[in-house]
């Protein structure tokens, strides 16, 4: 499913150049839930935006089954963004100015891959239902996250990143999100890869990648 | 690994949604839009108008005036054996009858012609008899070529012969064949010999019996009023760019706004699968449909604008040119699809920048803060930069190219660099008003209108530009008209002027006047043409006398100047002087029938409104020398004109031949005053748009005030006492707007008089200043501002408790 292989990025500061990934590698596997836990400023997101072709390594390849992500130009890294990846931030990313039901449809629609009976399946699975008029700002931090986790499934991508999707919201809020995420993702029976900095919620996923130094160890090495 | 398409219109449903929340926004890139296109597409309607116009009188016969022969004796006409004799000789000569005839009330003018012997180069030829068949044009019952228009108003007259339509002649002009114009009732005889252009006509080769009967008339110099007018529209267009300008900086700002607004959004649709490539091809979309709507709305504004500022226009064309350009609209396709590409140009122009860093951002790096003080400080002094370099090109491109498009180039240049110098010259003052300020809220207060300065300054750039044009204009008009005034009183100093109708009638009228009591002068004003290089010059011949010795003033001249001219030397006109780079002391050489005339130039004067060159000398010089001098124009000084014109009228001079001085100065007073109300009426616009920038401005920045305002509400100062410091704040940025635009004004209105005019016209005007003018424009900004800021104002200070508690909400 998800190969990255001797991947290395570097970047310049006023004062030196810092090398954030030197030559990582690990695989996912299709319906695998992942964790990427390190220090902050560690190069996590780094990773994940390389991986979601929003950034260019200086070296190493990234491939997505039989696609190598790290060779598309922009306009096919987003062709493969609208149909094959899901992403979710922390900071939610909604389209403020769509409703819920809007937001949760746009990239399935974007896609041409609208399915009215799933989405609404899971605008029930995520809570949203009665709220699909509302816009983002009239919901709470843990509503407006199950938004973006249901736009991201609703066009059942095969590889979902998450950077930090709880980093806003409180434990129980957090637990009930990530519940939600990981009974969709056995559900769809997609590939996983989640950032983190909460041990817990890291310790609830199949495996736990330790990114530290530039290089990621796996917690299984 | 296949893709699916992209399915854009869920793009741009996405991009659409914002502006159904941001509706202010949509109003200001809405109006910018219309505004600009009204402005620029209505002024192009009146130069389209004009243009037509002069295009359709250069094909249409209405004036026509030949090279002819004429009776000096209006009393003794030529006759058909003069023409019979002059044909002998082998004169190309051809009857012509040229005269006014009354039907039903209505003028016409008929004219008789021969079209066997009409000379094959003259005008006239070309009209009639080419437009019909000979033979039934001078054979009875004959026929009368007309326009259709009077065709149809003479639909029902059965005196004149049948009538044929041709589209190349006026309305109310009549062509005949001679013996039916001679038929005609009330006919007096033949009104001259039409002569071929290339004939050499000297008359002193006819026999001295027709010598003295005749005389030659050249024609009267058939100028091309789309040259004329040129300059004319020149200005109108410059100005009407200049508000299309200024009607852009609110698209701009609106645009940037907006873009900055959605950078969440282009993110999350990057994120969501959309490239770059394709973000940008939606925006366009996005912005193509809004320019079209704008477009529409706008043109249906020019065409309106155009439709009332028309009769004025006309008026102004008449007065100055002579050019009748009517009174209703006629919009041709081109003007729309010219509209509505401005509209587009326009729009896709301001966005350009947006376009272009929306883009290039890389999608990592969308969230990035507003610009800081640092920034703006950074940005200002690069804007600062560019208007220095601006600024030289400017001054380089007006030294090198002295034209008038380098006037105008200069005057672009100017008025972009001073747009762009503003921020860096606001920025220090108002941040030197903050250190002076005593006291935590005057601090504030000065402090937060120096931030403000970038988020403002399109928005005051548009009200510099407005008010420099303003300024500029309101100079150069005050200028022109105290001028105009006084060069008017110097000018037509006679209370009475008449021409006669020959020479011989015109010294028997003027030996008639010297006899009168109560005329204590009649001045000779005789004329005759010449050339100086090829261009036509009028050489008029006046008497020494204390009517122009004390009321004129010269531009310049060598010392006792009237003495010279009375020994010789000639006074020449400023436009003569400008065209040919002549200057007192120089020599003038004319060319003239007798052959090649060289006088030196004692002076040089001012002949404002006229378009061609002037010579005046003394006219026992000129009397000498010119032997066709037309001796047939007198001034008269009187202290009762009523008088003497019932007295002139009594011995046969036709009323239409006299000009009362008082009723010549009111007409042109009035011809000047109509000839700004077009200019002053786009600069009210100019000023009008340059006000809706700042309301809109204020407006969608609104929002973003809270953040600013919201921690001094939690401190202490209530909603009502934040908007009343808000509104002053703006008050002051654009009342020290006002102030900068003052240098800005002076500088537009000197390349107005001491460039553009002297270049488009051929004369100077002494520049003036008028700070009273500044006063009345100060208060205007005063009113403008208060205006534009008493809605955001109002909102502010109405805006909920809840609303601004949210601004540290969100903060967290």
């Amino acid at each position: 499913m998800l190969g990255v292989e001797g991947l290395t990025k570097s970047y310049t500061s006023p004062s030196r150049r810092v090398a954030v990934l030197r030559g990582v590698e690990f695989a996912v596997a299709a319906g695998e839930a992942v964790a990427l836990v390190g220090e902050s400023g560690c190069g996590k997101t780094t990773l994940l935006q390389i991986i979601a072709g929003l950034d260019k390594p200086d070296d190493g390849k990234v491939w997505l089954n039989t696609q190598e992500i790290t060779a598309l130009d922009d306009h096919a890294a987003a062709d493969l963004r609208r149909t094959a990846l899901g992403l979710v931030f922390q900071h939610y990313n909604l389209i403020a100015s769509l409703t819920v039901a809007d937001n949760v449809a746009f990239q399935a629609r974007l896609s041409g891959r609208e399915d009215t009976a799933w989405t609404a399946s899971l605008m029930r699975a995520l809570g949203l239902d009665g709220l699909e008029g509302r816009y983002p700002e009239q919901l709470s931090g843990g509503q407006q996250q199950r938004v973006a986790i249901g736009r991201t499934l609703a066009y059942r991508p095969s590889l979902i990143l998450a950077d930090e999707p709880t980093g806003n919201l409180d434990e129980d809020t957090s637990d009930a999100v990530l519940d939600l995420c990981l009974s969709l993702v056995r559900q769809t029976g997609c590939a996983f890869v989640m950032v983190t900095h909460a041990p817990r919620l890291a310790g609830r996923l199949d495996r736990r990648l330790r990114l530290s130094a530039g290089q990621v160890h796996s917690d299984a090495d | 690994m296949p893709t699916d398409p992209i399915h854009m219109r869920w793009v741009l449903r996405a991009l659409l949604s914002h502006w159904g929340r941001h509706k202010l926004q949509l109003a200001a890139l809405m109006v910018g839009l219309a505004a600009a296109t009204a402005l620029w597409s209505g002024v192009q309607a009146l130069n389209d108008q004009a243009r037509q116009s002069y295009d359709a009188a250069a094909q249409r016969v209405s004036g026509l005036s030949f090279r002819m022969l004429v009776p000096t004796d209006p009393d003794a006409p030529i006759s058909e054996g003069d023409f019979r004799t002059l044909r002998a000789l082998g004169w190309p000569v051809s009857p012509i009858v040229d005269r006014r005839i009354l039907i039903d009330g209505t003028s016409y003018r008929l004219m008789g012609i021969e079209p066997l012997t009409l000379p094959q180069n003259s005008d006239m030829h070309s009209v009639a008899p080419g437009a019909v068949d000979l033979l039934p044009f001078i054979e009875p019952p004959y026929q009368a070529v007309v326009s259709p228009q009077t065709a149809r108003r003479l639909s029902g007259n059965t005196d004149l012969p049948p009538r044929v339509e041709s589209t190349a002649l006026a309305d109310r002009f009549i062509i005949m064949d001679i013996g039916a114009a001679l038929a005609m009732p009330d006919a007096t005889g033949l009104t001259g010999l039409v002569v071929a252009a290339d004939f050499d006509a000297n008359t002193d080769r006819l026999p001295p019996n027709l010598r003295a009967r005749i005389q030659l008339l050249e024609p009267l110099q058939s100028a091309d009023i789309g040259a004329l007018t040129d300059s004319f529209h020149l200005n109108l267009t410059a100005f009407g760019l200049l508000s299309f300008l200024v009607g852009l900086f609110i698209v701009y700002g609106a645009i940037g706004l907006s873009f900055e607004d959605r950078k969440p959004l282009f993110r999350t649709l990057r994120l969501c699968g959309v490239s770059a490539r394709r973000l940008s091809a939606a925006l366009i979309m996005e912005l193509l449909g809004f320019a079209v709507c704008a477009a529409v709305v706008g043109m249906l504004g020019g065409a309106l604008m155009a439709s009332v500022l028309l009769p004025d226009l006309s008026l102004s064309l008449s007065g100055l040119y002579g050019a009748d350009i009517g009174d209703s609209l006629r919009l041709r396709p081109l003007w729309w699809v010219a509209g509505a590409a401005i509209s587009i140009l326009g729009a896709l122009g301001a966005a350009a920048t947006a376009l272009w860093r929306t883009h290039r951002m890389p999608v990592t790096h969308l969230h990035q803060p507003r610009a800081q003080h640092g920034a703006y400080a950074r940005q200002f002094r690069w804007q600062a930069a560019a208007a220095s370099g601006i600024a030289l090109i400017g001054v380089g491109g007006l030294t090198l190219w002295p034209s008038l498009a380098g006037g105008f180039a200069a005057m672009a240049a100017l008025l972009v660099a001073s747009a762009l110098v503003l921020p860096a010259l606001l920025w220090p003052l108002v941040g030197g008003l903050a250190r002076l300020a005593s006291g935590p809220i005057a601090r504030w207060f000065w402090s937060d209108a120096r931030s403000q300065i970038g988020a403002m300054s399109l928005a005051l750039m548009a009200l510099l530009l407005a008010l420099g044009a303003s300024i500029g204009v309101g100079a150069m008009v005050n200028s022109f008209r105290i001028t105009f005034d006084g060069f008017l009183d110097e000018r037509l100093a006679a209370e009475l002027y008449f021409i006669a109708a020959s020479d011989r009638d015109g010294a028997r009228l003027a030996e008639a006047l010297h006899a009168r009591s109560d005329v204590r002068a009649v001045l000779p004003d005789w004329r005759a043409r010449a050339r100086i290089g090829g261009w036509p010059v009028d050489v008029v011949a006046f008497a020494d006398h204390a009517t122009t010795r004390e009321t004129w003033t010269l531009l310049a001249a060598l010392a006792t100047p009237w003495d010279r001219v009375q020994a010789g030397a000639v006074l020449v006109n400023e436009q003569l002087a400008h065209r040919f780079s002549l200057a007192p002391g120089d020599t003038v050489t004319l060319e003239t029938e007798t052959g090649l005339q060289s006088y030196t130039i004692a002076g040089v004067y001012a002949d404002y409104g006229n378009t061609t060159g002037q010579i005046r000398g003394d006219v026992g010089v000129l009397a000498a020398r010119f032997p066709r001098l037309s001796k047939a124009g007198f001034a008269v000084r009187t202290d009762t004109p009523a008088a003497v014109m019932a007295f002139l009228e009594q011995q046969g001079l036709d009323p239409a031949r006299m000009i009362d001085q008082r009723q010549l100065k009111a007409f042109s007073k009035s011809v000047f005053e109509q000839t700004f109300v077009v200019t002053t009426a786009l600069n009210a616009l100019t000023l009008l748009v340059a006000g809706t920038a700042l309301l809109t401005n204020l407006l969608t920045l609104s929002a973003q005030r809270l953040v600013s305002l919201a921690p001094l509400w939690a401190m202490g100062l209530t909603r009502r006492h934040l908007a009343v410091l808000d509104l002053a704040k703006t008050v002051c940025l654009a009342l020290l707007t006002a102030v900068l635009a003052i240098p800005l004004g002076i500088g537009v209105a000197w390349l107005l008089v001491a460039v553009i005019n002297v270049e488009a016209f051929g004369w100077r005007l002494p520049l003036g200043v008028y700070p009273a003018d500044w006063v009345r424009l100060a208060a205007m900004v005063l009113i403008t501002t208060l205006v534009a800021g008493l809605w955001p104002a109002w909102k502010l200070g109405r805006v909920t408790p809840a609303r601004l508690a949210k601004v540290f909400a969100d903060a967290r």
